[in-house]
């Protein structure tokens, strides 16, 4: 059809011979369309696959975080300055002259002031608190609360994270909600790295096309044209390749991850996963993790410096590495800072601010999460009873736990340097140990140390290596004679016999010395750990009554009636040797040993709580007893070398172990607040060379040491007398039960006591008799 | 000659002396030396000064449990308030939180016993108060309320 205007043709496109070459056109690109999107439909399915499992996978895959114990501060505790302050360090703590965030703290000498962290407890919500805190002659002296100038009686600091249980990749995640990322760092992250984020599809053309311009004018590279969700891609699957293939799948899988996922769940996606740093094997990813590694604080308390700073490092990690490169850092932290305030998301004077910060204000970084790993094993070992592997490690759980650092610091520190004092003093090699302690009345453990080299992990001996306990075992024995009528001055006979065993198999024990001491008065026999005289206690009580003894202080196992027994050839671990000892220090009381306190969910709701719970074994009058004699193996007996490390006056109760040939050199003691127990030894299990007390116990004096230890002041039970001796010393006694109120279920063991068969008066010897002629 | 006398007697006496010594098993029972022992201090110090005794290990009368407020003590407050509220579980955290502070306090874990006696975990509660009395020395009245409960319970 023609139209005229005036005396021109018009051409119409669409007249009947354009419209068909047009049409024509049409259908062909259509058909080359649908013959592509035919072929590649399986290529962008497995794609959608891979993104739909990679990222759901991900998505849900939160560690479960593990806290030490809460630090407890009142007046009057015994701490010093210093320790409070490797305590605030551990907990992430950062020396901070504004004060400006929660986390932060002042010191001058004996004078802190500390915005604690709020937290999420079982007994509900604390919040951040502001407090000044005096530390005189290490004890705190002063605790107030800093605006008010209130005196507090109680207060607790956040607990410090410890460890993580999380995936076996070599990554580590502190992972984030949405609502945990501060609205600067989304608005900066945005403006920097991907201003359209909203509006577009995952892929962005027009962004690509600004890049290129932008690029082309600057005669470099100067923007990226990538949009966050590529970014996001890229993290996730892909390497640094940048093929032509390799962008082409980038494009096509950000499309696809836009299609299944909101603009919300990506951007959090990115701040969880987008890689920021290098330390040493462990990569780090996310915000909240750099944010800890490089400035020790968390996400919310982030000035803006750092905000850029963080922002800025995404071009290039190890390019704009804050530690390694600080310059070139600083430089990009400024030039973030600058487009901010230019886009209007900070004013001039938070500009100005930020550009005169520092790029780091605190000290190194924390090396390495995991700090604990042999407490971190048990703790992991008692969660396998009630939790799957994939619960542990993909659902977010808090996990509170009973581990004190300032305990386990010690005891590393102590551990590795006593072997090593040991290895050269008694020119042994290999020399291993392992060390638990506890607290005395609720059984919370408070350190493990399985091995010398407490980082490496590896063979965790204080849960793992089953070595006989030797004359740790000797407190049942005694304690089962106690229940069957032995008093403190029954006079036991420490003489060699034979014990013939049914097979007809000669068994002869020796003392230590070789000696035999003849009639010894009970208490002795344990104080200086006599074989022969517990060999006789053994005989008369009966090895059934002293291995139901056993297991009911706790030991576990179930061990043959040999009369080895008796010496302690039964083979345990030194938790449960710990666990035994518990009993004894609880004052007769079984308290299972926990190292969990609560679990709880990423929301903080409580999932599982481990309650105290405990149960009378023994009656007070007993433990009294059986506790006294222990307080003497430290006073006068086999532990007298502890007074080189603890004073007297502590009237530490323990006993010192070791095994034949020197294999196994033990000891377990306690005092007024906790139990220790600490086993030294060689793995392939040939002679350690020491005893007990050089060995075990030197180790345990020199950690306990530091460890402001408690007086033990058995608090005595009413139906105990004293007795004088003929030497003056007093003896606790089980005495006629008085009319006040006698509280237990479990009855005391009533003398007479059972008469021993003194020994015919020997004439001395040949020998005996020069040597008296001859003095 | 009197060499000879010497000699033979010498000779003598070491065939009587070893005579004497011989056939015998020998077990050389030595009195247990005078140990270093602590001093009576209920005869030295008068009865009206409170007795310190420098080895604990000697000591007369059962130290008693500490009554005066200590650190602690705002959370048996609050706990006491959960029970009452029926707030068992909280109320238990905060006694244990206040037992990690003061663990030998025999009157927390009496207030212990009690939450689990409201709670009806009625043997639970019997361990906590027998341990609280084992930690009582001679505060009868804390003794007292234990038993008391104890009895109330077997009823």
């Amino acid at each position: 059809m023609q139209c005229t205007l005036g005396e021109m043709k018009i051409m119409n496109p669409f007249t009947p011979p354009y419209r068909r070459y047009l049409l024509r056109g049409a259908v062909v690109l259509l058909g080359i369309v649908l013959v592509a999107g035919v072929f590649s439909y399986p290529y962008i399915k497995k794609l959608d696959t891979t993104i739909r499992e990679k990222f759901d996978g991900k998505r849900w895959a939160l560690p479960a975080t593990v806290y030490a114990r809460p630090l407890e501060l009142f007046a009057g505790l015994d701490l010093s300055a210093d320790m409070f302050e490797s305590e605030l360090q551990l907990g992430g703590y950062r020396r901070d002259q504004q004060l400006s965030a929660a986390g932060g703290y002042t010191r001058q000498g004996g004078q802190f002031s500390v915005v604690t962290r709020g937290f999420d407890y079982p007994s509900g919500f604390e919040p951040s608190v502001h407090l000044d805190i005096t530390f005189t002659t290490g004890t705190i002296s002063s605790l107030t609360e800093a605006r008010s100038g209130k005196t507090v009686s109680l207060v607790r600091l956040d607990p410090a994270r410890i460890g993580s249980f999380h995936l076996k990749e070599n990554k580590d995640r502190l992972l984030l909600d949405s609502r945990d990322i501060p609205a600067l760092l989304s608005s900066t992250l945005l403006t920097i790295e991907d201003q359209h984020f909203y509006s577009h599809h995952g892929f962005s053309p027009s962004g690509i096309l600004r890049a290129f311009i932008a690029n082309i004018r600057a005669g470099k590279t100067v923007q990226g044209g990538s949009t966050l969700t590529q970014q996001l891609v890229k993290n996730f699957f892909l390497n640094n390749d940048r093929t032509l293939s390799r962008k082409i799948n980038e494009a096509v899988m950000a499309i696809l991850l836009e299609l299944h996922y909101s603009k919300d769940e990506i951007l959090t996606a990115y701040a969880n996963e987008i890689f920021l740093g290098q330390d040493g094997a462990r990569a780090i990813h996310g915000f909240a993790l750099a944010s800890e590694f490089f400035f020790r604080r968390s996400l919310a308390d982030l000035s803006p410096a750092q905000i850029a700073t963080l922002v800025g490092m995404i071009k290039g990690p190890s390019l704009y590495d804050p530690r390694r490169r600080p310059e070139i850092c600083l430089e990009r932290r400024n030039v973030v800072l600058n487009i901010m305030h230019t886009r209007g998301i900070i004013d001039q004077q938070i500009l100005d601010e930020a550009l005169a910060a520092p790029l780091i204000t605190s000290g190194p970084a924390i090396r390495g999460f995991n700090r604990f790993p042999a407490f971190l094993d048990l703790v992991r070992r008692q969660l396998r009873k009630e939790y799957h592997e994939e619960d542990l490690t993909s659902n977010g759980l808090r996990i509170l736990t009973t581990l004190d650092p300032q305990v386990q610091l010690q005891v590393e520190r102590q551990l590795a340097r006593t072997l090593t004092g040991l290895e050269t003093s008694h020119h042994i090699e290999n020399l291993e140990g392992a060390v638990i302690i506890s607290s005395r009345e609720n059984g919370e453990i408070l350190a493990i140390a399985g091995g010398k080299s407490p980082l490496e992990g590896g063979f965790n001996r204080a849960l793992d290596a089953k070595r006989p306990l030797g004359s740790l075992i000797k407190p049942a024995v005694f304690l089962a004679a106690l229940q069957h009528g032995y008093a403190l001055e029954t006079e036991v006979a420490d003489i060699a016999v034979d014990w013939r065993d049914p097979q007809g198999n000669t068994w002869r024990p020796q003392n230590y010395d070789r000696k035999e001491h003849g009639l010894v008065p009970f208490y002795q026999a344990l104080a200086l750990s006599y074989n022969l005289a517990t060999i006789s206690i053994g005989r008369e009580v009966g090895l059934e009554n002293v291995l139901s003894t056993a297991s009911l202080l706790g030991l576990p196992g179930d061990f043959p009636p040999f009369p080895s027994f008796l010496l302690g050839t039964a083979e345990v671990s030194p938790l449960d040797v710990a666990q035994m000892y518990q009993t004894l220090a609880s004052g007769g009381f079984y308290v299972p040993q926990r190292a969990i306190n609560s679990v709880l969910s990423p929301d903080g709701i409580t999932l599982k709580r481990y309650g105290l719970t405990i149960q009378q074994r023994f009656s007070p009058e007993l433990i009294f007893l059986i506790n006294h004699c222990l307080q003497r193996v430290i006073r006068e007996g086999t532990g007298k070398t502890l007074r080189r490390y603890l004073p007297e006056e502590l009237a530490v109760a323990g006993k010192t172990g070791t095994t034949d040939d020197l294999r196994d050199s033990w000891f377990a003691g306690f005092t007024g607040d906790k139990l220790g127990i600490v086993w030294l030894g060689r793995d392939d299990n040939t002679p350690a060379g020491v005893t007990g007390s050089a060995g075990a116990m030197s180790v345990w004096g020199e950690i306990f040491k530091n460890l402001n230890p408690q007086r033990l002041d058995l608090v005595e039970p009413v139906g105990i007398v004293w007795q004088s001796r003929w030497d003056g010393d007093r003896i606790p006694l089980l005495g006629t039960i008085s009319d006040a109120p006698h509280q237990s279920t479990v009855p005391a063991a009533v003398p007479p006591r059972v008469t021993v068969p003194r020994a015919k008066p020997q004439r001395p010897g040949f020998f005996q008799t020069l040597r008296e002629w001859l003095n | 000659m009197i060499a000879k006398y010497i000699h033979t007697t010498l000779l003598a006496l070491c065939v009587t002396l070893l005579a004497a010594g011989c056939g015998r098993r020998t077990v050389v029972y030595t009195p247990a030396e005078p140990k270093q022992s602590p001093p009576d201090i209920s005869r030295r110090l008068p009865p009206t000064q409170p007795v310190k005794p420098k080895d604990p290990a000697v000591q007369h009368s059962p130290a008693p449990t500490i009554r005066q407020p200590g650190p602690a003590h705002a959370l048996i407050k609050d706990a006491e308030r959960a029970m009452q509220g029926g707030d068992f579980q909280r109320a238990e955290i905060l006694v244990e939180r206040a037992l990690r502070v003061e663990p030998g306090n025999g009157w927390y874990w009496h207030t212990l016993g009690k939450v689990q006696y409201k709670k009806g975990a009625t043997a639970q509660a019997q361990q906590f108060f027998l341990k609280s009395s084992s930690l009582a020395g001679n505060d009868r009245e804390l003794l007292q309320r234990n038993q008391s409960f104890m009895q109330t319970m077997q009823k």
